[in-house]
Order: C-alpha cells, then structure tokens, then sequence
C-alpha cells in the first residue's frame, strides 16, 4: 500500500502567477494538470498590476517594455526574458487576459507602453497593465485629483500621500478622509473587509453622498485598491457614474484586494477546467541521472507518492521559499535539491544601500537551466523532465527591473510549452486547442 | 569558523534527544517562521465575517510571542479550527495548531469546559444515552419549544441541525449482514479468499447514520474486500476542538490500543469521516503529542475510504462497473479533507462514473466546522461562513449534492437545503445503475 | 545663558541615577545627553539584572555590588523589571569543578544560591538542553533600560531636575581649576547654549574620556565591544547562563518578547564606530546550542553591538575586555587632577547604576563641603510605586478588551495601539521614529518595521504637521536603522522578511522613487 506512486500528466509546483499561469496554459492543452504548493497568497503581496519592464540597469524609468527587452537580452543573455523568448509573453498575456476576463476583470494597456501610477506613499511607480479600475490614476494625465481615504483604515493616509504626489506633479491634488458607519469601530479593518463593504450598493452610496459634497474641483477620484473584492467591475461603474468622475484605485499594503481578485480568478478557471489543486503540503522530490522520477507529498499519516511525465517548478526563490539560505551561505532548493548559482558566502548576499536601486546578489540567485527552461542538475547536464519558472531562474530582480509579473508569465508559459513537448499523453493524441 | 546548523558538532545520542525535544515544540517553534504577511487573515473564513475573530495571524503566531503563560485572549475561541490558515501560509507555520493549543492552554486555566461543551465534544456519550431511545429523542429534537429550552440552558443553538438518532446501531447491523454473507459463500467453491479492510465508521455512522455503513460495506464487497469491525471509540476530535485535551489524550490512548491489532495485521483502517480520519493520522501525534511507535502505525495505516478506493483504481483493481448516472453533483471538499494533503480522491473517483457531472464547488468551508456551529454564539458566523457555498450549490439547480463529512452534510442540507451524501453512496448508484 | 548648580554629562543609566540623586539631594541639577536618553551603552546591552553570580568566582566586589543593588532595584524600580529568575548550568561542555567554587563564591557574596534537579530544571525550561549535569538557580532578572531611564528622570523632575536630550556638549569655560561653565550644541535646531553651574558630574560611560579630556583631565576608558544576537521569541523564561568562567555567547535573557543571546568582547578604538563580524554571530549561535539543542535554527531576529565602559588606571586597551574589572570608580578630580567642581563616574555596569550614581553624587558632596544623605534607595520610581511588573502577556489581555479604531493595531507585532503611538508622538516632541520605538518597541517585532513604518509615517505627518520631506526622511531613517540590525543575521526567515519587506516599501510604495521626486520635482520620469 505505502509503496505506491501516483501517476500524473504534469505536476506544477508553486502556487504564485508563474505556477498558475503554467497550470492554466497545459490545461488550456489538455493536460491532466495537478498543482501543488506548499502555502498560497503570494499574489496577496503584489500590486495586482502586471509589470513587464520598468527600470533599465541603472533604475531609469522606462517608456516602451516591448522596446527595452531587445537591450535587456543583449546585455544580459541569461535574463529569463531572453530564455523565455518573446512570443512567450505576448502569448502568456493574451492567456493572463483570458483567464481574467472569465471572471469580469479587465486589464487595461499596451505592451508598448508603461504607465505612471500613483503609490499609497505619494511616489509613483511604473507598470505596464494595469486593472481598468487603476486605469484613471496615471499621473501623466494631468487631471485633478481627489484622494479619498477612511479614518478606521490604517493601511492609507491621503493626506501624507497628496503633499509627496503634489511635490511630482503639476495637476492639484486635494486629500479627504471619510467616516462611514459600517467601518468606525471596527478594530481589525483589513483591505479586504473594506473591499468587501464596497461590493454592497448601500455603502458605495455612503460614500458616493459623502465624496460629492466635498470634490474640490476634481477632474478623477482615487480611493486605496479597496473597490470591490467579488464584483470589482460593478463597484468602480457606480461609483464613476454617480460621481460623474473617473475613479480609480492605489495600490497599498498587503493583502492586496488587487492580487487577490488575480488569484481567485485563476483558482476559478482551474477548478471549472478539472486542475486539481493541493496547497499546504511539503513536497520533496527525487531525481535520478537526468529525470525526476517523483515528489513526495508530506500527506497526513503516511506521504503521497506522485510521478509526472513533467514537472514545472515555480516555487518562488528566496522570497516564495524555493529557495532557502542557511546562515553557513549554502543555498538550497527546497524540492529537488539541484544546484543553486549564487554566492556561497552570506555576507556576499547583501551590498550597500537598502531599498536603493541596484540588484542584490542575493535576488539573482537561482537554479540555472538551458534555453528550454530545464534545469541543469549537478553536473550542469539538463534535467529532461524539470522545467524552471519564476522566482525561482537566475540573473533577475523584479523588485529593481519591475519585471515581477511579465517575466512570471512568459516563463510559466515557456514552461508549460516544455512540459507539453514532454507529455506522452498530449503527444500522441496531438496538441489541443 | 563557519556555524553549519546542518552538520551539528554534538554527538548522536544529543542530537537525537534535541531533535524529539524539538519534535514535541515543533508547533510552538513554527510561529518563528511567521513573516506578518496577512495570507492567513484573507483567506480566513471567520474573521472574513466577523470582527469577534481578530484572525489566525492575530491570535496565532503574533499573540504566541506574549504568551508567557497561560492564554488571556479569550477571542481564541472563534477560532474554528477548520485549518485553513495552516495550509496556506506560505511560511510554513502551523496556526491552526497554534491556536487549537492556546484554546487547550486556557481551557486548562480555567479547569475544564463548560457544562454545555463537555455535553456537546461527546458525540459517543450522546449517542449511547439517546440510542435506547431514539424515537422519542428524536420527537423531542423535532420540537421547537424543547430546542429553545436547551437554547436557553446550554446554549445550543435552537436552528442548528440535529439529524436524528438512528435506533439501530451499525455493529448490529453489519453483524447480522455479514453472517448472511459468510453463510452464502460457504457454499459457493468458486470464491476466492476475500482480502479484509477495517472500518473505522465513527460515532456519525454509528449513532445517525448506519445505512451509509452498510452501503461502504456493500462497495468494499462490490471491490473484493470483507469488511471488518474493529473494536473503536471517538476520535476525540471535537474534545481536542473545544480544548479538552486531557480527556482527548484517553479517548486516544485507548483508541490506539484498540486499533492496533488491525494496523499490525497490516489491514487498512478505512474512515468515511475525513475529520476522524485526520485526527487519527495526525492530530494524535500533532496536538496530543503522542508519539509512541504504537500511535504511527495506527497512523501510517488510516486511510479515507475514498483515498482508498482511488488506490486500487491506480494499480488497476478498481471495480469499474459502473452503469450511467445522469446528474449533476456539486461537490464539497471538506477543510479537514484539503488538510490530509491526497487531494481530491472523491472527485476523481465520481469522474469514473459515465454521465455524472461532478462540480468542484470554490469554498474554503461549510461552516459548521464540528461543533462549533451549534453554539449559540456562533451559529450565525457558521452560516456566514457557509453561504457562499450554500448559493453555489443552489445555483447549480441539482437535487443533490456530495460531501465527505458528516456534519458539513447536515450544514449543507440545512443551509442549501439540497440533500448531501457521501461520495461512497454516489458511487454505490454508479455500481447500482448497472443492474 | 543657562544658570544651575549641577551639570551631569550623559543620558544612559548612571547620569539619569546621577540626575535624581542629586535633585533629590536639593541640588538643582540638569542633564545633557547628545542623542535621545538610553543610547549609548544603557540601551544597547543584555538586558539582565545581574545577580552577580557570574561574578561571584573572578570579581567577588563587582558581584556582592550586583546582589545588594538587584535587592534594591526590584523594591524601587519594579515596573521596569521582570522577575525572571536565573539558572546556571553545567553542560558537557563546562568544567564540572566549576560548580563547587561557583556554589562556594556565591554564600560568599551573598548571594543566594540554590540547587535544582536536572529534571525540575527541564520542567521549567522545556528546551534546556537534557543533557546538563548540574543546575543552580540565582535571582537574575531581566530589565528593560529605557522604562528605568525614563523612570529616573521622571522621578528627577518631580524634585525640579531638569534633563534635555540631542544636547551634545562641545567644550567647558574654565578658569582657575574650576570649570564655570558648559557648552552645548542643540543638535535638532542647531542652536549654541551655555549653562553656567558650580559642579559637573561626568557619566558619559564609554565616552567619558572625551568628556574629561575637553575639561583637563586624562580619564582613560577603553571601548569593548559586545554583541548580541536577539531570537525572534522567548525560548526561555529564565535567564540560563553556563556554569563556567565567563566567556563569549554564555548567556541566554528573556526580555519582552524576545530572548537575547550574548555576548562577544573585543576593545575597539572608537565607541562610536565597530561593526559586528560574522564571526562573532557564528560563535554565538554555537554556543547556543550548548544551552539549547536546535538554538540555531530558530529564528535570529536581528543583532546589535554595545560598547562596555572599561577604565583602568593603566592604558589596558590591549588586553582582553574581560580581564578589567566590572567594578566602578569614581575619580574626584580636584585631588586627582586639581580642577575643584568636577567629579567623573565611570565603569560599571547597569545593574550597579544607582550604586554609582550615589558615589558620584557623595564625591561632589564631599568636594562641596556639604552632608546631604542619599535617599535613591529607599523611594520607588515612579510607577513602581505599587510594586508590580505589567508582563507583556498583560498587554495581550488588555488589548482584548478595548474595542474601536483608535485602538486598532499600528505595529502588530508589539501589539502597540493607534492611540498609544499617537500619545507619544505629541509627549516627546519628536520627528523620529526611533524615540517612538523605545518607549513602545514599535518595529521591534519579527518584520521589523514592514507594516508599521508606513502607518506611523502617515499618523506622524499629520499629527505633527510634518512636511513629507520630513516624514519620508524619518520613515527611511527608521528602516534602514532596522536593516543594520538584521544584515548580521540575514538568512532563513529574516531573508525572506526582508524581501517581503523591500517589496513593501520599493515595489508597492516607490521609496526608491522618492529621492528622484526632490530632485526632479517637476519631471513625472
């Protein structure tokens, strides 16, 4: 009984946008996909925008992403972007888009063009697609703004927020803050419960009444990423037509109601199509020569054996936990154990400045593959069966680049591509769809 | 000189006791992994509609670091234990578990539960003094009056489904069946030495539901297999849930011992209840800390029925002769299935059936999370919690739906008001619809 | 220009134990402190309050000082101490015959010293390490150097002493073997004062040579460094110390929330410039290991370095730390160095605070001509006065209880409420976030400031009426002063909340955007 191995099409692990991108991709071609992860959420620290490029090496802003990708692969060759090739994004967005909108959520932009958007602090940053409820806070616009915020929430300030945006912009920027019933005295307000009151007509009509009285001559409204968790399409609309303004949404701390609507629409649209999904259990996998021969599931009493004819491993690096750094500098990767490129050193892990603008060493760690994605094991022969995606490659920093997103997408695509190529099943009968 | 934790310089015999010392902290010792990310607060079914549950993240790792003693945060008791919060937290702490302990830390301080949560964690002790008279027990369930008097004394709440009393015990039963069955076979040369699977059916079976025993046998036989009974009590779950571990401990204890024979004969121990099935794989050695080699072999040896019978399919020996089956069924995974970690076996095994359309439903929970949605301060946060679910089944227009756990069944068929079964008995039409 | 009888020089604990002395004494007495009170030593070492057990075999002074002033502490300074209890340990690792002599030094001393069973000792430590061979139990404690500062001057105040932080003297007048008077920089308006006064008390700790050299008189104290590594929770609730000469890494102290393992000791040149090296940490996680099996693989919060205020006589800067005696001394300079009014308190060690506080002030006595009986002994600080100590298992309960979005959470981790931050942000007067943090622990907690900077940025803009320059700079200024602390210790879990924690403030927020809005105000790009 307990020898026993399970036997899948594909197995995606990780549960971030690379793993749920890859999982809707091979169901797209009909896979038997199942995904599994050790824990969720990490869309929940994410600003719900897909990045594609937004700072060259020396943290400029960038204007075109689609433009700047053909310098960003010749200078750096082993960028996941080069790896991933670029019919990988657009192919991966159009998917991303898709699933979205299967779940009334659109996103609004161009590859070709990144957009300026405003930040809870009053900074700005660069993204490329954004929610059409975020579409209107461009501050290349020059329309007038008015930031709403709530006093019970503690996750947004508007008025420490409009005195850093005035000091960027040319447009007037005027800050008010709201009580409303259903939110004072409520002690652990979270984005999302806020998000949550918002999907109720009554209380956008609060504060609709509220926000009228008090518009200060602006041309656009701007509220924190709280504009409705289930039916953010519909709470944006009433409040656009009933102001007569153009709302709009900033991103502020996690849980992101902006990540979170990403992730319950790709859930919804894997469960509708038979993935199976599995998170909150350790996975270990086994490798043999130059395949994975199986992961073994931490399952409660005795473990699950699966094998699969390919594995995507979108586990997340350092920060997701597919990668984790023992104070003696070793790197290790948490499921297969392959060999991790970076410096053995701890003290080598972190260089100057915080929060400055250059890459750490320690965010470009990853586990090294070939062209096609598969992993290089110890001997830097390709593993056949193990295809690489996200966080979890090399020689990329999404926090600097402000690449997160994009390179997630088009790598979890490449992936899949891969893991189909692998699939007896989807070879002999042809690829799908 | 580099500190390599991975090699440390201590001889075995320490390393070994500082590894099980470590083992027996591993939940306390989890909450360091906690890096404040709030994954746990969104995804939390409680504290998403209540503000009486400050959530997992609060009352789990952040409260843990003040707790030099004994709980104070009494807001731990909204806490349901329905494990959400455990399996997505990307860091890898064990919150529900956290908390399941604080409650048991402070239910200890205060010397023991209250009349009504002593009453309400012994489903088993409910059942042996009702059973004898089931009939009128249940005419006086059926009365609203009676319901609001023990609304009144023991706070139970009086809309909480209470599924009647069976007046026939499932050992009983399966007595009776199986000496039918022997007695046919000793005439019949042809039939191969049956292999035995052991059944453990829970009070749910025992004391509600019998008939839902009697179709696990009738499948088990349909597979080959002879289904034996071994001596059981209850799991003990909804002691460890309302706190009691105390009493938990010699619910277990005793449990083991008497399972223990089957585990050594090297049957599997099946369960049609996914929580007392999680509760012997894991909650023994996890929350009670019992780690005896006795307790992992009962554990190593527990099996939901579904999982199961999804392994004989793999290995090819699944009776697969199902006839047509035309509907719809919402399916429910119930918390404590997701946290056995083997998927969704039911599902997979419902898809084997020609015509059945089964349907996934998205909810992380039922809402009744054992006996938690039978008090009265906290039926209404059960039916919150629930509804999502509830309009999702209702909206698939079927007659009927599926659901590994007991009370989550009850909680369905209250709250969507469709009729809820067990996958076992789905699959049981599937093999029907042949004949 | 400022008038007063007494100046004390230096905020940690010894000035503030100075400053109420001597007002309390009738002396009309201000303290200068070039940074915010608790800074310098005070509020960077372990956190214990001493027994003195540890001292009992090597510096049998220093450790009957410790006994009779931990008796006085606890009755007069409750609120600032947890009554933790202490253990002394024999691992595999320690000289078994260390114990007798420890056993036999401690009677000696006065310090009370019982011996448990291995057994009742894992009782009460769950993780101890199962194969120690012998344990004591002394009266350690743990304490909490910002809440007795403060306390001190409170109480200093109540007897019209007056105490002023970011004041950093730069130079004296002098005149005939006196010194007349004292200048100080206001380093937050940047304005010049001069206080005239007829004494000075120098306890600047580590940097009282400074002091004095600016006075006249050599004082010569040597810099050592200690490390600590803070553990993100409480693994212990006893102080646990090895039973064995003392060395690096050999104590565990419960205090808060944390636990802190220490220290390290290397003389450095400058009190204000040492880093922490990696192996000191590693050393110490080592070390760990003998107390708790598995130590190093719990979580490391962060680290921090303190430097101990060694004097010696004799230029001892090149010998080991350890080997200059941990008691203090006070020189009076008028025979030492014939300047009249000037008195210099220096060693020591915190748990011998309000001993040496009232040396000092006996010596200015002494040179004044003047008897006035020390009374720091026998009255409560403030808020000790009922005699309790306020766990932080009480801040958990009480939080239960009050509900509304005042009292929402601003920094969870510490459990410090809305209307507490913004209570303190208008008491200090202040624009850091730093004094915020001491009084509460604001951002002291396992992510370091991740969500609560943002929060307390925003309350403090608008509350004080910042400019966003102001505010953006005090936020940065707060984060990276956590991020100094973490780098010695970024692996595992503390990487991953740093990374969680750069998201926040980079990705989602734009911090790194903010530089690029001063300087190209008008250009979005």
């Amino acid at each position: 009984m307990r020898d026993h191995i399970r036997h899948c099409d594909t197995i995606v692990i990780g549960s971030g946008l690379a793993g749920l991108l890859a999982a809707a991709a091979l169901a797209e071609r009909g896979a038997r996909v199942s995904l599994i992860a050790k824990g969720g959420g990490y869309l929940h620290f994410t600003s719900g925008c897909v990045d594609i490029l937004g700072a060259d090496t020396a943290g400029n802003a960038l204007d075109d992403p689609l433009s700047a990708l053909s310098a960003l692969i010749a200078g750096n060759p082993s960028h996941p972007y080069a790896l991933a090739r670029e019919d990988a994004l657009e192919q991966s967005i159009e998917l991303f888009r898709r699933v979205m909108s299967s779940s009334d959520y659109l996103f609004a932009g161009t590859l070709s063009r990144n957009v300026l958007m405003p930040t809870a602090l009053g900074s700005t940053r660069v993204t490329c697609l954004v929610p059409e409820s975020m579409a209107a806070g461009d501050v290349r616009d020059d329309s007038p703004m008015l930031i709403v915020g709530f006093r019970s929430f503690r996750d947004f300030y508007p008025p420490y927020l409009a005195a850093n945006l005035r000091r960027l912009v040319p447009f007037s920027v005027h800050d008010l803050y709201l009580d409303l019933p259903a939110l004072d005295g409520r002690r652990h307000l979270l984005s999302m419960d806020v998000a949550r009151c918002f999907d109720d007509p009554h209380f956008r009509g609060e504060v609709i009444k509220r926000v009228k009285a008090n518009l200060h001559g602006a041309g656009r409204v701007g509220f924190p990423a709280v504009l409705g968790l289930d039916r953010p399409r519909e709470a944006a609309a009433h409040l656009q037509e009933r102001l007569g303004l153009p709302v709009f949404e900033i991103p502020t701390l996690p849980p992101s109601v902006a990540g979170i609507r990403v992730d319950n629409a790709f859930r919804r649209w894997l469960m509708q199509r038979g993935v199976r999904i599995e998170i909150g259990f350790w996975i270990e996998g086994r490798i043999d020569g130059s395949r994975a021969i199986e992961i073994v599931v931490d399952s409660a009493g005795h473990k699950t054996r699966y094998s699969a004819d390919a594995y995507v491993l979108a586990t997340g690096g350092t920060g997701g936990g597919g990668i984790k750094a023992y104070p003696n500098g070793r790197l290790q990767e948490t499921v297969f154990d392959l060999p991790v490129q970076g410096p053995a050193d701890r003290t080598a892990w972190y260089r100057g400045e915080f929060l400055g603008r250059e890459p750490q060493p320690i965010s470009l760690v990853g586990v090294r593959t070939n062209g096609q994605l598969q992993a290089l094991g110890a001997d830097s022969r390709p593993i056949d069966n193990v295809l690489v995606a996200g966080a979890t490659l090399p020689s990329w920093d999404p926090t600097r680049e402000k690449s997160g997103e994009g390179v997630a997408l088009a790598t979890g695509w490449k992936a899949a591509m891969g893991a189909v190529a692998l699939s007896s099943k989807l070879n002999s009968v042809g690829v799908g769809k | 000189m580099v500190f390599d934790p991975l090699t440390p310089r201590f001889p075995l015999p320490l390393r070994e006791r500082g590894r099980r010392a470590f083992e027996s902290h591993e939940i306390t010792l989890s909450a360091d992994a906690c890096i404040k990310c709030n994954v746990c607060q969104s995804y939390c079914p409680v504290s998403n509609v209540t503000d009486l549950f400050p959530g997992p993240k609060y009352v789990g790792p952040q409260a843990q670091r003040l707790r030099t003693g004994p709980s104070v945060d009494y807001t731990v008791d909204y806490c349901s234990g329905c494990t959400v919060c455990t399996r997505v937290c990307p860091s890898g702490v064990k919150i529900m578990e956290l908390n399941s302990k604080a409650r048991a830390a402070m239910v200890e301080a205060r010397g023991g539960l209250s009349l009504r949560d002593r009453l309400i964690a012994r489903p088993e002790l409910l059942g042996q003094l009702s059973r004898p008279f089931a009939p009128l027990v249940n005419l006086m369930l059926g009365q609203r009056l009676v319901r609001l008097g023990m609304q009144a004394l023991l706070r139970i709440d009086a809309r909480a489904p209470m599924p009647p009393f069976s007046n026939q015990s499932f050992r009983a039963l399966h007595r009776r069946a199986t000496r039918l069955r022997r007695s046919r076979l000793q005439g019949d040369h042809t039939a191969q030495a049956e292999r035995q699977v052991a059944y453990f059916y829970a009070c749910s079976t025992d004391y509600y539901e019998p008939q839902l025993g009697m179709k696990v046998v009738d499948v088990m036989e349909r597979n080959g297999y002879e289904t034996v009974l071994p001596r059981q009590n209850c799991c003990g779950l909804p002691l460890i849930s309302n706190g009691d571990y105390r009493s938990a401990r010699k619910y277990a204890e005793r449990n083991i011992r008497k399972l223990l024979p089957a585990a050594r004969a090297g049957l599997p121990i099946i369960a049609t209840s996914t929580s007392c099935s999680l509760t012997l794989k894991q909650y023994y050695r996890e929350l009670l800390d019992i780690r005896t080699e006795e307790a992992e072999l009962v554990a190593r040896n527990v099996y939901d029925v579904c999982e199961f019978l999804r392994l004989l399919h793999d290995r090819g020996e699944l009776n697969t002769d199902f006839g047509e089956v035309d509907q719809t069924v919402p399916y429910h995974a119930p918390c404590q299935l997701k946290s056995h970690g083997i998927g969704k076996p039911a599902l997979d095994l419902m898809e084997l059936i020609p015509g059945l359309r089964p349907l996934e439903m998205d909810a992380e929970c039922c809402g009744t999370a054992g006996t938690y949605g039978y008090k009265q301060e906290k039926y209404d946060i059960a039916m919150k919690v629930g509804s999502s679910l509830f309009t999702q089944i209702e909206q698939t227009g079927s007659a009927i739906s599926a659901c590994d756990s007991e009370t989550c069944r009850w909680q369905i068929e209250h709250g969507a008001r469709v009729r809820s079964y067990h996958p076992i008995e789905i699959l049981l039409m599937g093999y029907e619809a042949r004949a | 220009m400022y008038q007063t009888e007494v100046v004390v020089i230096g905020g940690g604990a010894t000035g503030a134990g100075v400053l109420r002395d001597a007002a309390m004494r009738g002396f009309k007495t201000l303290l200068v402190e070039r940074g915010d009170f608790g800074t310098g030593t005070s509020g960077r070492y372990h956190g214990l309050l001493h027994s003195g057990a540890r001292y009992a075999v090597r510096d049998p002074v220093s450790a009957r000082e410790c006994i009779d002033e931990n008796r006085i502490l606890r009755r007069i300074a409750s609120a600032a101490i947890e009554d933790t209890g202490g253990l002394f340990v024999t691992t595999p690792d320690d000289d078994p015959s260390y114990a007798d002599k420890f056993v036999v030094a401690c009677r000696q001393a006065g310090i009370p010293v019982e011996e448990i069973s291995v057994a009742e000792a894992l009782r009460r430590e769950p993780l101890l390490n199962p194969a120690i061979m012998r344990v004591f139990v002394v009266p350690d404690g743990s304490c909490e150097p910002w809440a007795l500062i403060d306390a001190n001057v409170r109480s200093a105040r109540e007897f019209g002493g007056e105490a002023w932080n970011y004041h950093r003297v730069h130079g004296f007048e002098r005149s005939n073997g006196r010194l007349d008077a004292v200048h100080v920089l206001d380093t937050r308006t940047g304005e010049e004062k001069t206080i005239s006064c007829d004494f000075v008390i120098n306890a600047a700790g580590a940097w009282a040579g400074q002091i004095a050299a600016m006075a006249g008189p050599p004082v010569h104290m040597t810099a050592g460094k200690g490390s600590m590594i803070v553990m993100n929770h409480r693994l212990v609730n006893t102080v646990l110390n090895r039973c064995h000469m003392p060395s690096d890494g050999d104590i565990l102290v419960p205090v808060g929330t944390v636990c802190i393992i220490g220290t390290t000791s290397i003389n450095v040149p400058d009190p204000d410039d040492y880093e922490i090296e990696p192996a000191e940490i590693d050393g110490m996680l080592a070390e760990g290991e003998k107390l708790i099996p598995g130590f190093s693989r719990t979580r490391s919060l962060r680290a921090y370095a303190g430097v101990r205020p060694l004097y010696s006589e004799h230029d001892v800067s090149s010998s080991q730390g350890r080997e200059v005696t941990r008691a203090y001394a006070v020189l009076q300079h008028s025979s030492r160095d014939g300047v009249e009014n000037f008195v210099s308190v220096v060693g020591g060690k915190l748990t011998t605070y309000r001993l040496m506080a009232q040396a000092g002030v006996d010596a200015m006595c002494d040179d004044l001509g003047v008897t006035r009986p020390c009374r720091t002994a026998d009255e409560p600080l403030p808020g000790s006065e009922n005699g309790r100590y306020d766990s932080i298992q009480r801040r958990l309960a009480t939080i239960e209880t009050r509900g509304g979005a005042e009292n929402a959470l601003v920094c969870e981790c510490e459990f410090v409420q809305r209307t507490q931050v913004e209570h303190v942000a208008l008491e200090k007067n202040t624009h850091d976030l730093n004094d915020i943090r001491r009084e509460l622990r604001l951002g002291m907690g396992p992510c370091q400031g991740g969500f609560c900077t943002y929060r307390v940025g925003g309350i403090l803009h608008e509350l004080r009426h910042l400019s966003p320059e102001v505010t953006n700079e005090a936020l940065l200024r707060f984060l990276n002063e956590r991020w100094k602390g973490i780098k010695p210790v970024l692996w595992g879990d503390d990487l991953r909340q740093v990374q969680l924690d750069e998201e926040i403030y980079v990705n989602l927020l734009g911090v790194d955007r903010l530089e690029r809005v001063r300087t190209r105000a008008q250009e979005p790009v």
